[in-house]
């Protein structure tokens, strides 16, 4: 059994694409009127806005110690929102910068992943040839213990944002490999791939641009959820010591209070770690519900 | 590694114990042997670990005498532990929830579990650990914040010290578990047998262990195949409570650069996750009749 979408959806496929509307807008429209979507558009829309504001302002500088003379950590009071670290560090500004750079690890790196995962995948799916070894290739990434490895590496070369996004997608794009090759395999003795191949398209035209198009949606789900992995797998890293050592980021603010006690200090400073995970629970929860509705709403198209 | 790695090494212990440099650098040298070229000396490393048993990763820097095996090897029996019984009670489990859930899709419940399992599939397992340690051990003081036993690993020792590691894991690895079997189970509920059961008038009982049982198929081979991601979920959870694992091995090996010990600790991780997947696909064709590898 192949996948075929109903007549109806392929006319309206074919008349979105005649009209310029293109296969997007259709998806759009769908997927835009369910709520788990519009709930999980919010949350990533409010953390990318918080991105944009603390590159322009931010409260304090989150490097330096701000909070001098009175005992370190201090709890949240109306200076200091979510109050200081053990050096007198504002939180809630260290909270707003490190969004900077989970942010850019998580995109940079599905970026990567469906970059590398979409060129495999299609190619292996529509040339036989590339077939074999591409997905032999793909299987031995999969057996391959993804955090483990990238602890080992990491200690051995001291990492970037980029260099770290580049490792997880090169441990990341087997899994969108081979999904996107079981979709072109029953793409590709469709009537329109055929017309496209006797009509003498080239090619790359009809891998890159048709398949593209009509895979768009799973490469999206496959897309968000790389986003939410790669933050998780970042946040690992710092937290066993060897994430990215240039910036501030959601991980190493959780590692940089584990490392200090800030838990079992007495009194507690709960404040120090709580905002820092449950941003990273909240944002990728959003990203998750945005790719299952995306996936339940092209099921039902 | 760029550089010499033994010219760094003395360096680095001839500065922090104040001993001559070309001491400790001769020292080095009748330990691990003389420097070889790079191709040599990857032919006998790849010698050393594929054709000596246990596998031989030199001697721990940071515990010296010690073999770098020894070391990951106690370690993994704490993982295994770990990862064996928290996967046990995950699963079972996550079969009665994932199988009520799609008996009542779409019913309130169903609704409000999804959001709360997505939530739930998004904490980072280290940071639950952390707030686990801060409300139980800490504020409400009923269960020790970290290790594996205080003094002497007594039966009772071991138990009250793996209670959190353990549920946090189990609450980290319920999620991907509670939706595998979900849609196994609707998949399963809307096929004709279902309804070839229903119209024998089969009690509902009996109609819900049918069905629990066909959906358990897809679910544990989920389970063994994704024993290296969970391996990689439990380092970390295991480093938050300095639990005697892998990961607190692993954690430390990184902090002061012990190489043997962090190359043996993936090795071992690999071949445990090789084995896993080998099970796998041994363990389908018992469970799923319609599976045989027989040409």
């Amino acid at each position: 059994m192949t996948a075929t979408p109903s007549t109806t959806t392929r006319r309206g496929i074919l008349h979105g694409i005649r009209s310029g509307n293109g296969f997007a807008s259709i998806l759009l429209r769908t997927v835009l009127k369910r709520r788990d979507v519009k709930v999980g558009l919010g949350i990533l829309i409010f953390f990318v806005a918080l991105d944009i504001v603390s590159v322009f302002y931010l409260p304090y500088n989150p490097r330096a110690p701000v909070s001098l003379g009175g005992v370190n950590p201090a709890p949240p009071s109306a200076k200091f929102w979510f109050g200081t670290t053990d050096i007198g560090q504002d939180v809630f500004s260290q909270w707003m910068y490190g969004t900077q750079a989970t942010l850019l690890v998580g995109f940079l790196a599905a970026l990567l992943t469906a970059v590398l995962g979409i060129t495999t995948g299609i190619v292996a799916g529509y040339i036989n040839t590339w077939d074999e070894p591409l997905m032999r290739a793909a299987d031995v990434i999969l057996t391959l213990p993804a955090l483990p490895l990238l602890i080992v590496v990491a200690s051995f070369y001291k990492t970037t944002d980029y260099t770290v996004a580049l490792l997880i997608a090169f441990l990341a794009w087997a899994g969108m490999s081979r999904t996107l090759r079981s979709a072109v395999l029953s793409l590709k003795h469709q009537a329109f791939v055929e017309v496209a191949e006797l009509s003498n398209v080239p090619r790359w035209k009809i891998m890159f641009v048709d398949m593209f198009k009509h895979t768009l949606p799973l490469i999206l789900t496959y897309s968000l959820f790389a986003v939410g992995g790669a933050i998780l797998t970042v946040a690992s890293l710092d937290f066993i010591g060897v994430g990215p050592v240039t910036d501030y980021s959601w991980g190493s603010m959780i590692s940089l209070a584990n490392d200090a006690s800030a838990l079992l200090d007495h009194p507690s400073a709960w404040w120090w770690p709580i905002p820092p995970g449950l941003s990273i629970a909240i944002l990728v929860t959003g990203l998750a519900l945005i790719a299952y509705g995306l996936e339940a709403a092209f099921k039902n198209m | 590694m760029p550089g010499n790695f033994v010219q760094l090494f003395a360096s680095i212990v001839s500065s922090q114990h104040h001993l001559p440099y070309q001491n400790v650098y001769n020292e080095f040298v009748r330990v691990f042997g003389k420097p070889q070229p790079v191709p040599i000396e990857f032919a006998n490393y790849m010698k050393q670990i594929l054709f000596s048993f246990p596998p031989n990763f030199g001697p721990s820097f940071q515990y010296y005498p010690l073999a770098a095996w020894t070391i990951v090897f106690l370690a993994l029996r704490w993982t295994l532990l770990l990862l064996g019984l928290s996967q046990v009670i995950a699963w079972l489990l996550s079969i009665f929830l994932g199988v009520y859930l799609a008996l009542h899709k779409n019913k309130f419940l169903d609704r409000a579990m999804q959001p709360a399992l997505y939530f739930l599939n998004s904490i980072p397992g280290f940071w639950l650990a952390l707030m686990f340690i801060f409300v139980f051990a800490l504020e409400l003081k009923v269960l020790p914040p970290g290790q594996a036993y205080s003094v002497n690993p007594t039966p009772y020792s071991v138990f009250i010290h793996m209670i959190l590691p353990l549920s946090v894991i189990i609450l980290t690895s319920i999620p991907s578990h509670v939706l595998v079997i979900r849609s196994a189970a609707i998949d399963v509920i809307g096929s004709d047998f279902v309804a070839a059961t229903k119209a024998q008038g089969l009690s509902n009982r009996r109609l819900i262990i049918r069905v629990m049982r066909n959906s358990l198929i897809p679910s544990l081979t989920q389970m063994f195949l994704s024993v290296g991601y969970l391996i990689g979920g439990i380092i970390t959870i295991e480093y938050a409570f300095s639990y005697p694992g892998m990961g607190t091995i692993i954690a430390q090996a990184v902090m002061i650069e012990d190489f043997p010990v962090m190359q043996a600790a993936f090795y071992v991780i690999t071949v445990v996750v090789l084995l896993s997947n080998l099970a796998a696909d041994l363990v389908y064709p018992l469970i799923d009749p319609r599976v045989s590898y027989a040409e």
